[in-house]
């Protein structure tokens, strides 16, 4: 988990030297359809109102063992370094009970392209919208954001393949008006999701 | 257009973040507290020697210490589909399924050899603590039947049996003292049953009520708690144990586990879903034994044994 965080700082450290930004290679209208295929590390979950439970970190403290991350995106430039869009994924893990737990993420996306050279891309991204988390016959519609980074290398002109790394969140809130004990269960879940992007622009 | 686009999105999301509004627990906190397999599925406790617990799991009868990965079988009952074992504390009495047919056999552990045991009735099968029953009876520990009572809904303590007779009548036989005790007043059907730690004192588990009886006397009107959270499934599972000279009665519920002292004349509630033993709340208990002073040992289905020490409120992880 250490080596991913500190990869996406990397990331962002190079994005931010100047010597990489120089020319822009997209033009306002351009777009770019994006598939996602990878796994998905679980983080952190954390029990706000549950002293027991509190804040459980990685596989042992969240008793979720590593799983996988897919998505589709489509996204469309507004201007010549931002694109707009939207995103569905889907994430599973299993649990200790080697029950599934998944979700759904259904999202706007904001990309934004600090480091553009028509060969390479480092691309930005930040996902907002909700999820619906499914585990043994239970559903929740939670709110979900995803923050990653993700270089690109482009083989054709059209066509680039590239690594996504980042973190994505949701919350299940129960108020105090929940049935039974649910209303001390209020919990955030964080997953670290690595993944190959194919990306065809046009 | 757009408006009844938009309004669908939005019923459709409404309607499937409404689906978890009536489950017992959160999602997360079903994942955070879900407990991998232990690789025994346990049928039932057996015996407890001090150093040993013993258990029957589906595929043979085992024993272990509180140290991990020390779990063995029993030499000679491993696959053979035994269905019911007893440990008098040097040999093994058990019951196995065999052509749709049950039959029980005698375990002397110093050959490892079983013996095949006959009895008039057929379809028989043993307890924890030495039963051989079937529906119309049981057989004492000496082979002597005992016929006069049928067997409906058994559930078992150390040294007793309650039985159903009706929904709300019931009868608990004592093993030792081969007497049997009518019990009336239940509300509903026994959903529990537990010898206390003193002798011959027992705990009937009847809806949300607990009723304290002796072997000799029936129920009053009065439970000795009544507040209890719904039955599991498989109805409720209880220990009594001390701590120091209080004594307490640890209930495993639908939502978790209560702690209720007991010293008194009627049972006061101390804890509701003990938190430091929540981390088992969504497991299949199947017993729950002393172990040590102040420790209970909680034994699940699936995800193995853990002790929980009740004084210092710690609990380990699967001992299995």
């Amino acid at each position: 988990m250490r080596k991913h965080l500190l990869f996406v700082l990397l990331i962002l450290v190079v994005a931010a030297l100047p010597a990489f930004s120089a020319e822009y290679y997209y033009e306002k209208g351009d777009t770019a359809f994006t598939f996602i295929v990878g796994v998905d590390f679980p983080a952190f979950q954390g029990f706000v109102k549950n002293d027991t439970l509190g804040l459980q970190k990685g596989i042992n403290g969240t008793h979720t063992y590593i799983g996988g991350y897919g998505a589709l995106s489509y996204e469309s430039f507004v201007t010549r370094n931002l694109a707009v869009g939207g995103e569905i994924g889907y994430a599973f893990n299993n649990s200790f009970a080697m029950k599934i737990l998944t979700t759904i993420p259904i999202t706007a996306k904001l990309s934004y392209y600090p480091v553009q050279t028509g060969k390479f891309d480092l691309i930005l991204h930040a996902n907002a919208g909700i999820t619906v988390l499914r585990y043994d016959n239970n559903r929740f519609l939670a709110p979900h954001i995803k923050l990653s980074v993700n270089p690109v290398y482009y083989i054709t002109e059209s066509w680039g393949i590239g690594l996504d790394a980042g973190l994505w969140a949701n919350y299940e809130f129960y108020g105090s008006s929940a049935s039974g004990s649910k209303s001390t269960e209020s919990a955030f879940g964080v997953f670290a999701p690595l993944t190959l992007s194919l990306i065809y622009r046009h | 257009m757009k408006k009844l686009t938009l309004f669908l999105t939005v019923a459709a999301l409404l309607l499937l973040a409404s689906c978890n509004v009536d489950s017992e627990h959160g999602i997360y906190y079903q994942v955070a507290t879900s407990q991998p397999s232990s690789g025994y599925n346990i049928v039932h406790f057996i015996h407890n020697d001090g150093t040993n617990l013993y258990f029957l799991a589906d595929n043979g009868i085992c024993y272990t210490t509180e140290t991990k990965g020390d779990t063995k079988y029993v030499e000679g009952t491993k696959d053979l589909n035994i269905r019911g074992a007893y440990f008098d504390g040097t040999d093994f009495l058990y019951s196995r399924r065999v052509d749709n047919s049950s039959e029980i056999y005698k375990l002397t552990t110093s050959t490892g050899k079983s013996e095949k045991i006959t009895y008039e009735k057929d379809k028989l099968d043993v307890s924890f603590n030495g039963f051989v029953y079937n529906s119309n009876g049981f057989y004492e520990k000496d082979g002597s039947a005992f016929t006069d009572v049928s067997i409906s809904n058994p559930r078992f303590s150390r040294d007793s049996m309650l039985t159903m007779d009706g929904t709300t009548k019931a009868k608990i036989i004592d093993l030792e003292a081969h007497t049997t005790t009518e019990v009336t007043g239940l509300k509903a059907s026994a959903t529990g049953f537990i010898e206390g730690v003193d002798n011959n004192k027992y705990y009937i588990f009847d809806g949300k009520n607990i009723y304290k009886v002796s072997a000799s006397c029936a129920l009053g009107d009065t439970a000795y708690y009544s507040d209890l959270d719904s039955a599991p499934t498989r109805g409720y599972t209880a220990v009594e144990y001390y701590e120091g000279s209080k004594k307490c009665l640890l209930v495993r519920t639908s939502k978790g586990f209560t702690k209720i002292d007991t010293s008194g004349d009627t049972g006061t509630l101390v804890e509701k879903n003990v938190q430091f033993l929540s981390t088992l709340n969504d497991v299949v208990v199947i017993d729950m034994v002393t172990f040590g002073v102040g420790k209970v040992a909680i034994i699940t289905y699936a995800n193995g044994i853990y002790i929980a020490d009740m004084v210092e409120k710690t609990l380990s992880k699967d001992i299995l």
